[in-house]
């Protein structure tokens, strides 16, 4: 059989064409509408815009002249010790969320959230730590630097001016909760 | 008979509209067709490193927002969610996106894609929303389905079709259908460009109040970086002491957000400013620990991948894709790596692996040759401003 080269519009396609543009004209109409009406929430999506770095949050204020950053030395049942950074907990990298819930299982402030986090992050760092033991206790550590911040690199990671443990938990812990 | 000059006023719109969006593109048939594979590979490299396993037993004090779409399906949310649940829908996303790229039976693939990735994303979005993901996650699959434009070339349902009906689309066919989603998807992206500087300039927004702010937060993401251990910006204290840069490295972010509907001006113009919009992105992340990576792919749609094929393989330029495999071996072959991908997606096998090349390819180093092929593609696009335009 001769092949035929098709090149009109709508022929390849089982759709028609000026269908689908009315279909998509009147999306973006909703659309407009729509990111007009819903600001910056987003509880609408797919109808959300982009509010990112619009307000003057920290991140936008001149560096503080110190900074720290919580470590959490993970130890199994065998004694082995394993280095967590908050930003690696979750499967999203640098994420505030995974930073948010190791804040709070390390906040005595409320307690069912506390033990809530405290759960959770027990299995999330289970997940994350490839051990044939199982973990028996948790630490939280506050490292602190002095930021330089016109230097490079701005912190020394290597010497952090203070390590103080803000808390720990142990599998047991939160079990007894369970 | 009595005329109303609103209705002529909207009739005469909606015919620039309409006329603006049936324009020719060059090669639109064969750069979707290339673009679909594109997509497919992007996205199952995305979910090589993120899964929405996270969201199984995530109490619900975590939920900040909870999305209207799945608000009343999943009540509990993720607190009694196996994480089962999800690796069974990611199997089945990555199933789909492997058809895909195969591109048989696409539109079926396409809907299934937008659906599966778009539930996972509209649970995610309640506790960590990625707002950047929606052009990986909804646009492009949404508008691609409404008219399957990425179907009819480099696909086995195209080859599929040659055999029964004798019939095939040539690649460099310019048709406006073809490269529809594309334009829906560049309106897209202006609104929400536009948006952005709007939230950053009114409503709350710091951008005019503070002129320094560009300075700090060249400092600040640099601890940052030095916190996370990434590579530093060397030149991040010279940057915060010249307010020329600083100052125009603020201006031109408002700049470019409010302009960039200028992209629809002609093909031109359009490609100006994505390849500046890929610079900028490119600069944030490398620099700024500014992570907008899934954009990327949306931005890649504008990119004539039949002439770069055409420029690499220009001895292949005049077939139209003369089978040396049948289309049925191509089937067998499609449906068995998409059951063994998503059956082994979540095992210990490392296929996961495979796509990021053991941590390779990151939300950072993707950017890598990004950076200089945006450049590349902005001068060559100055020098053929000079140059009268193609249709």
């Amino acid at each position: 059989m001769e092949d035929q080269t098709i090149t009109e519009p709508g022929d390849a396609s089982k759709s028609n064409p000026l269908q689908a543009l009315r279909l998509i004209k009147i999306f973006l109409l909703i659309l407009v509408l729509g990111i007009c009406v819903v600001g910056k929430r987003k509880s609408t999506w797919p109808i959300v815009s982009w509010a990112l770095y619009s307000g003057y949050s920290a991140r936008f204020r001149p560096p503080e002249p110190s900074v720290s950053a919580i470590e959490l030395r993970v130890y199994t049942t065998t004694g082995d010790l394993h280095l967590v950074k908050p930003e690696h907990v979750l499967t999203l990298p640098r994420d505030s969320l995974s930073h948010k819930i190791v804040e709070q299982a390390f906040d005595n402030a409320n307690v069912r959230v506390r033990d809530a986090s405290r759960r959770y992050l027990m299995r999330a760092v289970s997940n994350l730590v490839h051990t044939n033991s199982e973990i028996q206790t948790i630490q939280a550590w506050k490292l602190s630097y002095q930021v330089e911040p016109l230097e490079v690199p701005p912190i020394q990671l290597q010497a952090p001016t203070s390590e103080v443990m803000v808390d720990s938990f142990s599998r047991e812990d939160i079990a007894e909760k369970n | 008979m009595i005329k109303i000059p609103a209705f002529s006023i909207i009739r005469n719109v909606n015919a620039s509209i309409n006329a603006w969006f049936t324009q020719p593109e060059v090669n639109a048939a064969g750069r979707v067709g290339l673009f679909r594979i594109l997509y497919s590979l992007f996205y199952l490299w995305h979910l090589s490193v993120h899964s929405a396993d996270f969201l199984s037993g995530l109490p619900s004090f975590y939920v900040e927002e909870r999305v209207y779409l799945v608000r009343y399906i999943f009540r509990d949310f993720g607190m009694s969610i196996p994480p089962l649940f999800f690796h069974t829908l990611e199997s089945f996303l990555v199933a789909a996106l492997v058809l895909l790229a195969f591109g048989y039976k696409t539109r079926m693939a396409t809907v299934s894609v937008l659906l599966i990735g778009g539930l996972l994303e509209a649970l995610s979005a309640a506790v960590d929303g990625k707002r950047t993901l929606l052009p990986m996650v909804f646009y492009i699959p949404f508008f691609m389905s409404i008219i399957n434009a990425w179907g009819h070339t480099y696909s086995i349902d195209s080859m599929l079709r040659r055999h029964k009906s004798g019939t095939q689309v040539d690649p460099h066919a310019s048709n406006w259908d073809y490269f529809l989603p594309a334009r829906a998807l560049l309106i897209v992206f202006s609104i929400l460009f536009f948006g952005s500087a709007v939230f950053k300039m009114g409503f709350g927004g710091a951008w005019l109040r503070h002129s320094d702010m560009m300075a700090n937060f060249f400092l600040n993401r640099n601890i940052e970086a030095a916190i996370y251990n990434l590579p530093l910006n060397r030149l991040a204290p010279f940057i915060s002491q010249m307010p020329l840069i600083y100052l125009a490295a603020h201006v031109n972010t408002l700049v470019f957000e409010t302009f960039f509907f200028l992209s629809v001006i002609n093909r031109k113009v359009r490609d100006l400013i994505v390849s500046m919009a890929l610079i900028f992105h490119a600069i944030n992340a490398l620099w700024l620990v500014v992570t907008t990576t899934p954009i990327l792919i949306g931005y890649c749609l504008f990119i004539d991948w039949q002439a770069i094929k055409d420029f690499f393989f220009p001895s292949r330029r005049q077939e139209l894709g003369d089978p040396t495999v049948s289309p049925k071996v191509l089937t067998f072959l499609a449906l068995f790596v998409a059951t063994i991908l998503g059956l082994l997606w979540h095992s210990d096998l490392g296929i996961r692996t495979l796509f990021h090349l053991n941590g390779l390819i990151n939300w950072r180093t993707i950017w890598y040759p990004v950076l200089p092929l945006a450049l590349a593609w902005f001068v060559a696009t100055l020098i053929r401003f000079r140059q009268p335009a193609r249709t």
